[in-house]
């Protein structure tokens, strides 16, 4: 009995301590050489996303169930994938040529009628045939603009940059007669949305030199006073007037960091570290981010995708962008190991595709794991500071 | 080696070929895109075959690397042991009066 008992001893140590040590170092094994820019890596990612973006996305497309979403989804794949491109681009100049061509293939898809379908069906007019108009339209033009200002910044003079001003101006008129938020839909104001649209003018600042700083400011006045919640997330819907319908949550919050910094790293930054603090979580060596702090419970849905324990999917996964362009290796490394565990990487002719995620999920998971520091995308801002106290973390910057 | 060492050890690679295989399967047939296309009507097969790999995945990566180890240190205290086991009664038999 004591021999079996020593034997059990031995055995459950050692599992429990290999357990603890290995598993997330074996997921997490390239976690640095995606946080320093290692150029194979984005590539295969990005060649198995080429194939996708040229032919699967039509032949297969997307059937969630509702038509709405079929096409949102599918926007989004094009979107995410062309600003992964775009990142690649500014990280490899000696590849733009073909990977600009790869931005303007997915420009081409997102300006589909397919793509346009859940924001024209919604609005009930096309939110590029009414840019004249004074209704938000956010979910498409800001997605949209922010894909045609990393465009912009990498070639000033490209086919898209007359559609990139006509939406500029019809995004900085929208907000300059409101003192809220823009509707992403009729009745439905997200703020993750809007922030999309103000990356989006930062990137038109950075590429044109064109003064949006006023409009900028503004904004991150208004998410500061309206739409964050005590703990520092991003309220996930909100009325225009930023009257909160929602609970701030992980998936705002870090994708709306993630498009604040093209504009104003500053927000963005903040959000992330409040994030952070409220929602990240470790587990032998993987990390995650719940969707919900403890104080302010909700449920889930599409935008947060499927959450377990707690933990979301969308919020990790987008995550990874912030953690990266901000430095936060030790974040990073957490998050990359998880994902490298459930995304199922396959590595098979020189590509790589993650195969639970299926298209979108590979668009997305380009785009944050090749996040640019902000300060190599965003315009400079004279401004007052928010007086957080950043880079408490002692967190790495500069260019990767 | 014995028998259930072997069985042991052809079930870990078994398992690692087993995930590695099927998860090339699932990217070369495209899955997951296959899932999303399907909505309301997924095929039960192909919801079985995400999820034994996802589980399969869970397996490999997390479960074998600390069983393997904790076999591993039972097969190292069991040499321990049978070592002393034969050093032992060398040192304590009792040497003959008559030389």
């Amino acid at each position: 009995m004591a021999s079996f008992l020593r034997k059990l001893a031995l055995a459950v140590t050692l599992g429990v301590a290999t357990t603890a040590t290995v598993p997330h170092r074996i997921a997490g094994w390239e976690a640095d050489s995606w946080f320093e820019g290692d150029a194979a890596l984005q590539d295969k990612l990005a060649k198995g996303l080429r194939e996708t973006t040229s032919d699967d996305l039509v032949e297969r497309p997307f059937r969630t169930g509702s038509a709405h979403f079929d096409s949102e989804w599918l926007f989004g794949s094009y979107m995410m994938a062309a600003m992964g491109y775009g990142q690649m681009a500014l990280a490899l100049p000696e590849r733009e040529p073909e990977l600009v061509r790869d931005m303007d293939r997915c420009i081409e898809g997102m300006l589909k009628e397919k793509s346009r379908y859940y924001d024209t069906s919604t609005w009930g007019e096309d939110p590029l045939a009414s840019l004249d108009g004074e209704r938000g339209h956010v979910a498409f033009l800001g997605y949209m603009n922010l894909v045609l200002g990393l465009r912009r910044v990498l070639s000033p003079k490209n086919p898209h940059a007359a559609l990139h001003d006509r939406v500029t101006a019809a995004l900085e008129r929208r907000f300059s007669h409101t003192s809220g938020f823009l509707e992403t839909f009729p009745g439905q104001t997200f703020p993750v949305d809007n922030a999309s649209a103000i990356g989006s003018l930062g990137l038109h600042q950075r590429a044109t030199g064109t003064d949006h700083t006023k409009t900028i400011l503004a904004f991150r006045a208004l998410v500061n006073t309206k739409a964050r919640q005590d703990d520092g997330l991003l309220v996930q819907i909100t009325q225009t007037d930023g009257r909160h319908r929602d609970v701030g949550r992980g998936s705002g919050t870090f994708l709306g960091s993630y498009f604040l910094s093209f504009a104003d790293p500053e927000l963005a930054r903040s959000l992330y570290d409040a994030g952070k603090r409220a929602l990240y979580t470790e587990h032998v060596g993987f990390g995650a981010m719940r969707e919900h702090t403890e104080a302010h419970p909700g449920g889930d849905d599409i935008d947060s995708g499927p959450v377990f324990l707690g933990l979301g999917v969308s919020s990790s996964g987008f995550a990874i962008g912030p953690s990266r362009a901000f430095g936060d290796r030790e974040t990073f490394r957490g998050l990359y190991a998880l994902l490298h565990l459930f995304g199922l990487p396959v590595d098979s002719s020189g590509t790589r595709t993650y195969a639970s995620g299926g298209p979108i999920g590979d668009a997305i998971v380009l785009a944050m794991l090749t996040a640019r520091p902000p300060e190599t995308l965003a315009p400079p801002l004279a401004t007052a500071s928010l007086g957080s106290g950043h880079d408490e973390t002692g967190n790495e910057g500069g260019v990767r | 080696m014995k028998k259930n060492r072997r069985v042991e050890l052809f079930t870990v690679l078994g398992l690692v070929t087993l995930y590695v295989g099927a998860a090339h399967v699932a990217a070369s047939e495209k899955v997951a895109n296959a899932l999303l296309a399907a909505g309301d009507h997924v095929p039960i097969a192909l919801l079985v075959f995400m999820v034994a790999l996802v589980v399969l995945r869970v397996a490999v990566v997390l479960v074998i690397p600390g069983m393997v180890a904790a076999r591993l240190g039972l097969l190292l205290l069991a040499w321990y042991e049978g070592v002393r086991a034969e050093k032992v009664p060398t040192r304590a038999a009792p040497s003959s009066p008559a030389g």
